[in-house]
């Protein structure tokens, strides 16, 4: 039986006994969760012991592709990585573009699960419908470029698309990333430190399958459909032309750039900061696997102290982190720093973050020279800045600290730095400020991967920023209406669709970016049933994203995540002290939390109630649940 | 006469192009099934395109395997390609290796225009590729488009071995 526009195979790839096994990707999975994080959640939750240790053997790692992956839906071009996350201890769950998530479905294989660990350095060479695991004892150590050169050369198929980790996520750093095509990232929640404890340097992919489609004419119709509504956005001045640094200046005048380690949400020093980096450093705009939006930065400094490659270069979060939030008003250090990210392979959220934290915990004397080798980490100084990146990839001296993220970190300073400590559940804040538009508060402190800004969706772009993500038809009110400082109970109806929307987005499998051009809900649900030949509408895929929302959450509430972990650290609530939000706090944060319980169901300790997850035909894990004494 | 030609520093990478190339002509999505190959080396990258020079006609050992269409000037493959007959003269004979033996079809499958309005030039969201008269002014002042050949000859076809592939057939 053929699963239209799946590849319909999965590869079982443990380390441990060196077995490689393949299994048919299943109708009923797929239908109840589609692919990417919904079909990893089945897995992960089936699969997975509670309580296990994220960096043992135990632990797995999925790497998904969605229904639509490589079929020319504009945004197809993605997978991702879910897993028990060695920084959080939740779920894990992190997206990624580039080409090699469609190139493991023209290899044959819909994703593929990482079990065991091998005791020796390995790869993963996936072609054609089938894998082997090679040994990669001469290319440990090596940075992410010169791995990605050495694999292509070995196997010698130039077009191969590789994933890997640098030396980062070998050292175990808490937040190393998985690096694809030189340029991509599933950067977040430390996949690169899992597959580093598993000894996989990479996994190397290429293929010659094709994907075949349930109903090709209507297919190639809707697809020009979706391309004309892309258009028309892009031409009207939405989506990402100007790739995500193209929203810093805008950031900045809505309060929402944090800045000085989530003081306030403006800074004046950096106001010609984007024109600077578009005059000078820009050298192109590169586009993932079937995007018509190209976001891609590719950039370089050509001279000095900061000089770099050409490379794919700053996105926005990566720009805030290493300029506001730690006070530092150059471009030049931030490309640079994104370079040595890049190649040593850290998430760059979380490596700003902690240097920024750093700068803080020094500036109150609960650090000095003597814990960080001398250096002197003053708010703003590049020179501390580069030298810090390069410890934390080593973990070196002060950098061994400071990989351990932001929770571990501060509670082996002590004092008030647990207190000063800006994360969720263990993950470090990004770089939007809640104080700017209050739904946002709303997704930080419920996403199932802590305080993150895209799992499930950025709110703040409806509030601030005016996106309607395609969401009018399906009961958002225009966002214009909303008045972002609102921390009006009813904010939660707006968290919850825009949430369940980019949930089911990472089940797809898209780039989120498509559905600020006009790709709402009905135009992906028609791509969806004309590829796979299934009936499913915009309201259903909502329903989809509700239930691998809530499998997800329910896999936390067996780590043992109740309502205490989704309160938000007391920093980020206290009023903004400059720019358009001076004076501008949170406040009734508990007060939307609970209606966003009640619209998902939760109980007073955030726990899903059996009968919800019923209803979503999650019948085990209702069970489970209902087991659970709170 | 038109003809495709290509900016290649406006391109992305995206490939759309490509995988309009294959669901035109095999309702499926694939980059091996494809005409044009999207190649890319370090920061540069762009598409090769057959320029229908004809070497594929010239080396066929098969009569009528590979005709020239009158009205578009494409060479177009012919039922009486078979592969079993010969040695794969053509692919070995395209500069661009932009000529490959589909397994599927069990011939050859190269660029056709599209029997006119080409899907790769409609799929483009930059305008890197072109549909335009050979002899237009644009076309012959075009030094990029000479220099993006010359570059990403020496890369060839995108499938594995297109002459591995002819064993199977
Ligand atoms: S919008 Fe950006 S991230 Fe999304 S697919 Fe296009 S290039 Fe990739
Ligand atoms: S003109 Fe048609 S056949 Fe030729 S490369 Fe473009 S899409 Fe393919
Ligand atoms: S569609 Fe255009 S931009 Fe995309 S790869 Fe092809 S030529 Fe380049």
């Amino acid at each position: 039986m053929v699963l239209y526009s799946y590849a319909g195979k999965i590869l079982r790839v443990n380390l441990s006994t060196k077995t490689i096994k393949t299994e048919d990707t299943k109708k009923d999975i797929a239908q109840l969760l589609l692919g990417g994080n919904g079909y990893a959640a089945k897995i992960l939750w089936d699969e997975l012991k509670p309580g296990i240790d994220p960096l043992s053997p135990e632990n797995k790692i999925v790497l998904m592709t969605g229904p639509i992956t490589g079929t020319g839906a504009p945004g197809s071009g993605f997978w991702e990585a879910c897993f028990k996350s060695p920084l959080t201890g939740v779920w894990g769950e992190s997206a990624c573009g580039g080409w090699w998530g469609p190139m493991l479905k023209f290899a044959g294989f819909d994703g593929i699960i990482i079990e065991g660990a091998s005791e020796n350095p390995v790869y993963l060479w996936v072609h054609d419908g089938e894998a082997e695991i090679k040994p990669a004892e001469g290319i440990w150590g090596q940075t992410v470029p010169k791995t990605e050169e050495m694999i292509r050369k070995e196997i010698g198929i130039p077009q191969a698309r590789v994933l890997s980790i640098g030396p980062a996520g070998e050292k175990l750093v808490r937040f190393a990333g998985i690096a694809v095509d030189l340029e991509r990232y599933a950067g977040r929640k430390g996949g690169g430190a899992l597959l580093g404890s598993k000894k996989v340097k990479a996994v190397a992919v290429y293929g010659e399958k094709e994907i075949p489609i349930a109903k090709p004419t209507e297919y190639g119709k809707a697809l020009k459909e979706c391309e004309q509504a892309v258009y028309a956005s892009l031409n009207s001045g939405g989506g990402f032309p100007n790739g995500t640094l193209g929203g810093y200046d805008a950031c900045n005048q809505f309060g929402d750039l944090p800045t000085k380690y989530g003081e306030t949400g403006s800074w004046e020093a950096v106001s010609d900061l984007y024109q600077n980096f578009v005059n000078k450093y820009l050298v192109k705009n590169r586009a993932c696997f079937g995007c018509m939006q190209a976001c891609g930065r590719v950039s370089q400094v050509k001279e000095g102290p900061f000089a770099t490659p050409v490379y794919g270069g700053p996105e926005y979060e990566t720009t805030a982190g290493f300029t506001t939030f730690m006070l530092q008003k150059d471009i030049e250090p931030v490309i640079k720093a994104n370079y040595l990210c890049n190649i040593y392979g850290l998430d760059t959220i979380s490596t700003s973050h902690m240097i920024a934290f750093a700068m803080l915990c020094y500036e109150k004397g609960l650090i000095t020279t003597k814990d960080t080798d001398g250096l002197e980490v003053k708010w703003g100084d590049p020179d501390v800045v580069i030298k810090l990146v390069e410890k934390i990839a080593r973990r070196e001296g002060f950098g061994d600290l400071l990989a351990e993220g932001v929770r571990r970190a501060a509670e082996k300073i002590g004092g008030e730095a647990p207190k000063l400590a800006l994360h969720v559940k263990g993950l470090e804040m990004p770089y939007h400020d809640p104080r700017a538009g209050k739904t946002q508060a709303i997704e930080y402190g419920t996403s199932n991967t802590g305080m993150d800004h895209f799992h499930a969706h950025e709110t703040l772009d409806v509030e601030c920023y005016g996106a309607d993500l395609g969401l009018i038809p399906f009961g958002l009110p225009d966002p214009k209406t909303i008045d972002r400082f609102s921390e009006d109970p009813s904010k939660a109806s707006i968290a919850k669709l825009v949430m369940d929307w980019g949930t089911v987005a990472d089940a797809l499998v898209i780039c989120k970016f498509h559905q600020y051009v006009n790709l709402g809900p009905d135009k992906y649900a028609k791509l969806l049933s004309l590829a796979t030949g299934w009936k499913i509408d915009g309201w259903e895929l909502l329903k989809i994203g509700d239930r691998i929302f809530n499998l997800a959450r329910a896999f936390n509430v067996r780590e043992g995540i109740r309502r205490k972990d989704d309160m938000l650290p007391p920093r980020i609530m206290q009023p903004a002290t400059t720019g358009s939000t001076k004076g501008v706090g949170i406040t009734n944060y508990e007060g939307m939390l609970n209606e966003f319980y009640k619209l998902e169901e939760w109980d007073e300790n955030g726990i899903p109630k059996p009968e919800k997850l019923k209803r979503l035909g999650l019948n085990d894990v209702a069970n489970y649940l209902a087991s659970l004494k709170s | 006469m038109k003809a495709l030609f290509v900016d290649q520093e406006k391109c992305t990478g995206c490939r759309r192009c490509e995988l309009a190339c294959s669901f035109f002509h095999f309702q499926t999505y694939s980059l091996s099934r494809v005409r044009l190959h999207v190649v890319r080396d370090g920061e540069i990258e762009g598409p090769i395109v057959c320029v229908q020079c004809g070497l594929c006609q010239y080396a066929c050992p098969i009569k009528g395997a590979i005709i020239r269409n009158k009205k578009t000037g494409a060479f177009l493959v012919t039922t009486k390609c078979n592969p079993k007959e010969c040695n794969g003269e053509c692919v070995n004979a395209c500069p661009y290796g932009v000529i490959h033996i589909d397994l599927k079809l069990k011939r050859a499958i190269k660029c056709d225009f599209c029997g006119g309005s080409p899907s790769c030039v409609e799929a483009c969201p930059w305008n890197v590729i072109q549909y335009i008269d050979a002899s237009s002014p644009y076309a012959l002042n075009n030094k990029r488009v000479a220099e993006v050949r010359r570059r990403w000859s020496i890369e060839r076809a995108y499938t594995k071995s297109s002459l591995e592939a002819l064993k199977k057939v």
